[in-house]
């Protein structure tokens, strides 16, 4: 690691190997990260049972419900 | 008025525990796209105990010893993975425009925290005491000196790089990171953009502040609800699926994970380290070199010597922004007088043991400045033909006054090491300002081995490291301006690339608050891949017949 840098150019763009596999690996992990889907769908939570009211159906999601109000 | 109670009121008002630390968040939250803030935070962790560590033993410890290079090792690949994380979570937020429902002012703090970070990896490149950090110095002294800032903060005084960036920077940043955090937990993550942009604009005026904007809203929703508080999670996630989470469980895996990654990165790949070049390591290495940099100082010719503020008032390297140079207002607060610090003085320090140079250097200063001149011009348009010989510096004869014979000594104090301390000296016990040391080696030695290295600013040299290690990615949007017109051809370079970089970083601060353009990431879309499966259950929802159960998941 310590030798010569491996450069790349291309016009007026000199990037540094090490650069471009850093750039790459961010684009790469950004990718899998807004694609990627967790492992397995999950049980509804109890809390999910309460009725829900107010602004929330507006989403029209009439199944999912909140937590207790506190206002 | 009881200021204590008010204050106790607010924070349980504000602040109750199940939502600093919930047990139970949206089911949305569970994507890869919301790890990136732990992660980061995780890094900083691990940044802030190996920096301790680091600084608890000092340079010399972090150079010569390898434990302490390993240290040294897991620091660099936990800034890497810090920005890495933080540059990831930047994106992730921005498409989530994690800025809606009064969320404005949490983005705010976490675009100033990236600033700050980046600030205080700046400060810690400046602080290795290697030859990384003498290039940076010296070249991003140039872009601070040309704003004004560089009269104040002082790239090449070492003591007080290290100071911000061992407690000052790393102090502002978890102060930043900290309320950050509070932000978060104290509102929670945004929802999901609502399917039609009518309603997502009244789950913003509801949840965004006061005023009739938000009183209309309540009327469009028909809400007889008092006016929402902007703690209120529960009413604020309504509707939506909560599932189980752990934040803490969370925060202690990224932590393992991210101190086992740097771990095994210092452990397999080390870091740079390239030792820093000495002014007698050049006076040995290059003579004619260094008689012609020291002729220059001497002449007033060299780059140093016509700089202008904040070192001397010359004009060679003042920039400004159209009629107003910064650089100028700032004034000369590091007076460096060239011949005399460079030349002058150490010889006269060398005349006190030595009568053959005090004569010479009566010569020379008991001479009229036109004589002087002459000499100059004469001796330094013979270095071009110079050889060297026995490691003296030997010039074809000509009319140069007792000049060879004051280079030849100065010569003889930089090959010995000798000229490294005197230029050392800024007249206390402690020394740790290497301003002159580095200033001389500026007008050669350091761009030329830069060169070598492709660390110049043409060369996108801002963001590489020496050897085959990642650089400072993060900077490349800075470094691009070097690159093309005109901030490539335009004498006033540095000062343009820093205006240029302030309104884009102001733009970034402020973004939630710039109208339509804060809508971008609608329309990018990208929210619909990080919450397809919120769209999708939502979706689903809208199609089953009323009063039929919700499947089973």
């Amino acid at each position: 690691m310590a030798g010569p840098a491996q450069y790349l150019h291309l016009g007026f763009i000199l990037i540094s190997l090490a650069n471009l596999m850093v750039i790459a690996l961010l684009i790469v992990v950004f990718v899998l990260a807004v694609t990627l889907r967790r492992p397995a769908k999950q049980r509804l939570s109890p809390i999910e049972a309460a009725p829900e009211s107010g602004e929330a159906a507006n989403d029209g999601n009439r199944s999912a419900t909140g937590k207790g109000d506190r206002s | 008025m009881n200021l204590t109670t008010m204050i106790r009121e607010r924070v349980r008002t504000w602040m109750p525990l199940e939502d600093l630390l919930p047990d139970q968040l949206p089911a949305f939250v569970r994507s890869p796209a919301y790890f990136f803030g732990v992660i980061t935070l995780s890094s900083l962790v691990l940044l802030i105990l190996s920096g301790i560590v680091l600084a608890a033993f000092g340079p010399q410890w972090w150079h010569a010893n390898p434990v302490g290079h390993f240290v040294n090792s897991l620091h660099f690949w936990c800034a890497e993975a810090f920005f890495f994380s933080l540059t990831l979570h930047l994106w992730t937020e921005f498409c989530k425009a994690a800025w809606r429902h009064g969320r404005r002012l949490t983005w705010v703090v976490g675009a100033i925290t990236f600033v700050a970070g980046i600030g205080t990896a700046f400060t810690g490149y400046l602080s290795q005491t290697n030859f990384d950090a003498q290039w940076i110095a010296v070249q991003g002294k140039d872009a601070l000196n040309a704003i004004g800032i560089g009269a104040f903060f002082n790239l090449m005084n070492f003591g007080q790089m290290f100071g911000f960036h061992i407690f000052l920077l790393p102090t502002l940043l978890v102060i930043l990171v900290g309320l950050h955090l509070l932000q978060v937990r104290i509102r929670g993550v945004v929802r999901p953009y609502a399917h039609a942009w009518r309603e997502e604009l009244t789950r913003e005026r509801l949840w965004r502040g006061a005023g009739r904007k938000q009183a209309a809203a309540r009327a469009t929703l028909k809400s007889n609800e008092p006016r929402p508080l902007p703690s209120d999670q529960a009413r604020y996630y309504r509707g939506l699926r909560m599932k189980p989470y752990d934040l803490v469980g969370e925060g202690v895996m990224a932590l393992l994970g991210v101190l086992v990654l740097i771990v095994v990165l210092a452990g397999a790949l080390s870091s740079p380290d390239d030792p820093p070049l000495t002014i007698q390591q050049y006076a040995q290495q290059n003579p004619v070199g260094f008689v012609t940099t020291a002729m220059g100082g001497l002449s007033g010719t060299g780059t140093i010597a016509q700089y202008g503020p904040p070192y001397n008032h010359g004009t060679g390297s003042v920039q400004s922004i159209g009629p107003i140079s910064l650089q100028e207002a700032a004034g000369v607060t590091i007076p460096i007088d060239v011949a005399r610090v460079y030349v002058l003085e150490p010889l006269s320090i060398a005349a006190r043991t030595d009568p053959q140079l005090a004569a010479a250097l009566q010569t020379f200063t008991h001479a009229s400045a036109q004589q002087q001149a002459a000499w100059e011009d004469a001796y330094t348009g013979a270095l071009d033909k110079a050889t060297v010989s026995s490691g003296h510096v030997v010039v074809p004869p000509g009319n140069y006054g007792s000049l060879p014979t004051m280079m030849d000594h100065l010569l003889l104090l930089g090959t010995s090491g000798a000229l490294d301390g005197l230029l050392l000296r800024s007249g206390g016990f402690y020394q740790n300002d290497f301003t002159k040391p580095l200033l001389f080696l500026s007008e050669d030695a350091l761009p030329t081995k830069a060169q070598q290295l492709n660390l110049l600013g043409s060369q996108w040299g801002m963001m590489n490291e020496t050897g085959n290690y990642p650089g400072q990615a993060w900077l490349w949007l800075y470094t691009f301006w070097y690159q093309i017109p005109p901030y490539n051809t335009s004498s006033n370079g540095d000062a343009l690339v820093w205006v240029t970089m302030a309104v884009l970083t102001a733009l970034l601060v402020v973004y939630p608050y710039l109208p339509y353009l804060n809508r971008l990431p609608y329309y990018l879309g990208v929210h619909r891949l990080i919450w397809r499966e919120y769209y999708h259950d939502v979706h689903a929802e809208r199609q089953r017949p009323v009063g039929s159960s919700p499947p089973a998941t």
